[in-house]
């Protein structure tokens, strides 16, 4: 959860950082001091999001996992999809905290079903959420749940909810090493 | 580019594409012909209409499975009780959601949106002490919230204010349509899917209280009073109203005439019926009130539930003139009753479906009234009970076109449409033709019912088509027919009739072996000895099958969970199989098996096999070990063997040839069992 809470904020920082200084190129004279003057906080880029290695290699990582945010949209993609941090976007504290909001909520509700990273996609106003989950329940408790988390978290969010659920009977899947 | 405009109809209406006018201008100007650009007119375009042109473009996908269901292989559901089971579950979900936040709305107070979403607000709760106006009211009556509506009513009434009666009517249009009841959620169909809405009970008194309150109580007041009082099941005071509407010579509305009309279901034969219908009518036209398709459509309703005479048909077909004449088109629940009239009996005239298709064509249609979505499982029902085979075929062209098969109703009647059309195809098509529909259908849009498969399977076994046997067996898994023991024993006994090609067989015997470990796994449970009775068959067949390959593996898997399950099977063993397989496993020199066999026969209380082995083995000068093993059996269960001497002769002969040679190899078999 705190890996991924760095992710997120890794996320908002570099793209709040890259949006400011796309402002500033358009005036050419100002590059200079926009180079050498730093106003965000330190961002730890060498440890920040990175998964903690063990001395007998027994940490299981995910693909997801192992790659360090600068890959977003490289080799990996983003875990909340919106255009809230874009530039002349909205609502990004909002956004962010609402999908820490849902990120909970589904850990909560879906206990211990998850596999990997829940994926929050915003597209207009409708929210999806996917995700790989476990077949430890029957389908039948799969469709109560979906239908449970959509109608709580459409009420809550006041805005459309959906859910695509992707299942897999191997708990370790999603696991590509160990570190 | 012209291609893909003929693909995306987004002109529907009209009869040149925009594009098209475009180019032909350019292509007259090369010409020299300068010619008038003709600017064509607008055309008002819904905000869906490029949705829909684009949808359009793309058919249905048979291979994927409904919407509503979750697009995963774990997740799609197989059969009809999945489906059922998996969409309820889902609103079993929401209904629990909305549970909570009923029950502690103090948790979900935190609404940010600005503006805010009406779709997500709570209901607001009326109170006897609020201060409301009519403005509150009309809110309630537009969003059906029928008991906001009642209070507000009561505290506008208690204050001393008064209500125009425009606002009182349409208060009195829903209580009387909703029976002075909360509407129900429309996100939950869970009611409908299971079962159908029973015949609801007068209970709105209040809806007198709003009727007597109105100033002037004109022939709209009585036609909704009268209608909500018929839709409830209190046609006598219904009728009261009537009466009264008579003295003071008023005129009702076509709604009002329409609800009498239906009221006429309480005279007890057709002439009375018939009587009270004309007697509508005759008012209606007294007062100069065009009827419309719902007044078509209850008159065929009453008329489909008298009995089916030369009469009855006589007036039906008068009513469908009297309808052309006055301009109304029949919606398909006056076609559906039709079919109820026509085809009920066995004489009657059925050719009437064919008709009503040719009148259809491949019309787009749509629902236009409450029990249109009756017509088409009906219609295939007749098809199937006349087995046409081009009239189904026509009948499906019509559900297929045009997205004409949202009117195939609720999923029990979709159910019902298939199956038939199911059971023609198999009944009268070639076994390619209906492995084709097979294909297309199952198990997505439809699941066979298991009467229907096992004739599938016996088509296939008619034509000998072999190469669809793997399918059926692994869909008869896939598809949990073996719920029912009853379906394995006709399966299996379908399979067993005869040999088929290596492969196939492989293919068989694998899926002998998948039911064997259902039938363990069932009877493993707890509380399922009751529920787990096999019929021997089962087991005869499958070790019938299975000996057809001379696979031992799995016959002995088979011959250990029959001493396993021994009682829970009903019947005797058949002899005639146990002894081909000892006849097979003295031909494979396997004493194992023949061990494994006889004590099988004797856990089944049948000594006749025992004999028959002994005999056999001494006869062909069996090792030693084998006849030791044989001994032991028969010494622990007290056996007394029949004389064998004379019966098997002539068999004895056959096996002698074989055996001789190989004495040495039973005799290592016989050891090495021991070890």
């Amino acid at each position: 959860m705190l890996l991924n809470s760095c992710v997120g904020r890794f996320v908002n920082l570099q793209l709040s950082v890259c949006s400011s200084i796309k402002g500033s190129l358009q005036s050419g004279s100002t590059i200079s001091w926009v180079r050498n003057f730093q106003t965000t906080s330190c961002l730890h880029k060498v440890v920040v999001a990175r998964p903690k290695k063990t001395k007998r290699r027994t940490n299981p990582v995910t693909y997801e996992e192992i790659h360090p945010p600068h890959f977003i949209a490289v080799r990996k993609g983003f875990n909340s999809l919106n255009t809230s941090n874009l530039l002349a976007g909205t609502r990004s504290g909002e956004t962010a905290i609402e999908d820490m909001f849902i990120r909970k909520f589904i850990e909560g509700t879906w206990h211990r079903l998850l596999l990997g990273k829940l994926i929050i996609k915003r597209r207009a106003n409708l929210i999806i959420l996917s995700g790989f989950f476990h077949q430890s329940l029957a389908p039948s408790k799969f469709y109560f749940l979906q239908g449970y988390t959509e109608e709580i978290l459409a009420y809550v969010l006041k805005c459309p909810v959906k859910m695509e659920i992707m299942t897999c009977s191997d708990r370790k899947a999603l696991v590509v090493t160990h570190v | 580019m012209s291609k893909l405009v003929t693909k995306i109809p987004l002109l529907v209406n009209q009869t040149k594409p925009v594009v098209n006018v475009g180019f032909n201008r350019f292509m007259h100007h090369e010409k020299g012909e300068l010619t008038q650009i003709k600017i064509p007119k607008r055309i008002p375009r819904d905000k869906t209409d490029i949705l829909k042109a684009l949808s359009s473009t793309v058919g249905t996908d048979p291979t994927a499975a409904h919407f509503k269901f979750i697009d995963d292989p774990y997740l799609i559901p197989n059969n009809r009780y999945h489906k059922l089971v998996y969409s309820l579950s889902k609103e079993s979900g929401r209904k629990a959601a909305k549970y909570f936040m009923k029950e502690f709305p103090q948790f979900f107070i935190r609404d940010e949106a600005e503006p805010k979403v009406e779709a997500f607000h709570f209901k607001e709760l009326y109170d006897e002490s609020m201060d409301l106006n009519e403005e509150d009211l009309l809110t309630a009556i537009k969003n059906h919230q029928i008991d906001n509506a009642i209070t507000a009513f009561k505290v506008i009434k208690a204050a001393g204010n008064t209500i125009t009666d425009a606002t009182k009517i349409s208060l009195l249009e829903i209580v009387c349509f909703f029976n002075s009841l909360e509407a129900p959620d429309t996100d939950l169909r869970e009611k409908f899917v299971s079962e159908r809405p029973a015949d609801s009970i007068w209970v709105s008194d209040f809806a007198f209280e709003v009727f007597d309150s109105l100033s002037v109580k004109d022939g709209r007041a009585y036609s909704v009073m009268i209608a909500g009082l018929c839709k409830h099941s209190a046609i006598e005071r219904a009728l009261q109203l009537h009466d009264a509407v008579k003295e003071n010579n008023l005129s009702l509305t076509v709604e009002g005439y329409n609800a009498l009309i239906l009221a006429a279901i309480r005279g007890q034969s057709f002439e009375n019926r018939w009587s009270i219908i004309m007697q509508v009518i005759s008012e209606m036209n007294g007062h100069k009130i065009p009827p419309n398709l719902e007044t078509f459509a209850n008159i065929f309703e009453i008329l489909a539930r008298c009995k089916s005479t030369g009469e009855v048909r006589d007036k039906a077909r008068g009513l469908m003139a009297e309808m052309k004449r006055c301009n109304i088109e029949p919606s398909l629940s006056v076609y559906n009753n039709l079919l109820r009239i026509f085809a009920n009996g066995n004489n009657a005239r059925p050719r009437i479906i064919e008709e009503i298709l040719n009148e259809l064509g491949n019309k787009k249609l749509s629902m236009r009234h409450e029990k249109d979505d009756f017509f088409f499982s009906n219609a295939m029902s007749i098809c199937n009970s006349l087995s046409d085979i081009q009239l189904a075929y026509k009948l499906h062209s019509l559900v297929s076109s045009h997205q004409n098969y949202l009117l195939l109703g609720s999923t029990e009647f979709e159910f019902r449409y298939y199956n038939n059309l199911f059971k023609l195809i198999v009944k009268s098509e070639s076994i390619d033709k209906t492995m084709e529909a097979y294909y297309k259908f199952v198990p997505n849009i439809y699941v066979p019912d298991s009467s229907t498969f096992i004739e599938l399977i016996e088509a296939i076994e008619l034509y000998q088509a072999d190469r669809y046997i793997p399918q059926v067996c692994s869909d008869f898994l896939l598809l949990e027919y073996y719920i029912a023991p009853e379906n394995i024993t006709k399966f299996l006994n379908i399979l067993s009739r005869k040999e088929y090609p290596k492969e196939i067989q492989e293919h068989v015997n694998n899926t002998v072996l998948d039911i064997m470990r259902v039938i363990q796994s069932k009877t493993s449970q707890k509380n399922a000895s009751e529920l787990a009775n096999f019929d021997v068959t089962i087991f005869d067949n499958s070790l019938k099958i299975l000996s057809n390959n001379k696979d031992l593996n799995k016959i002995r898997n088979v011959l250990s969970l029959l001493r396993q399950l021994k009682n829970s099977i009903n019947g005797p063993l058949s002899l005639q199989t146990m002894r081909n397989l000892v006849d097979m496993a003295i031909e494979l020199e396997s004493g194992k098996d023949i061990v494994e066999i006889v004590k099988t026969t004797v856990a089944f209380d049948d000594v006749s096999v025992l004999s028959r082995v002994v005999h056999l083995c001494k006869k062909n000068n069996a090792s030693q070990n084998l006849l030791d093993r044989l001994e032991e059996i028969i010494t622990k269960n007290g056996i007394v063997l029949q004389d064998y001497s004379d019966e098997s002769s002539e068999s004895s002969e056959s096996s002698d040839s074989s055996s001789e040679s190989s004495d040495d190899d039973k005799a290592q078999s016989g050891k090495s069992t021991e070890k």
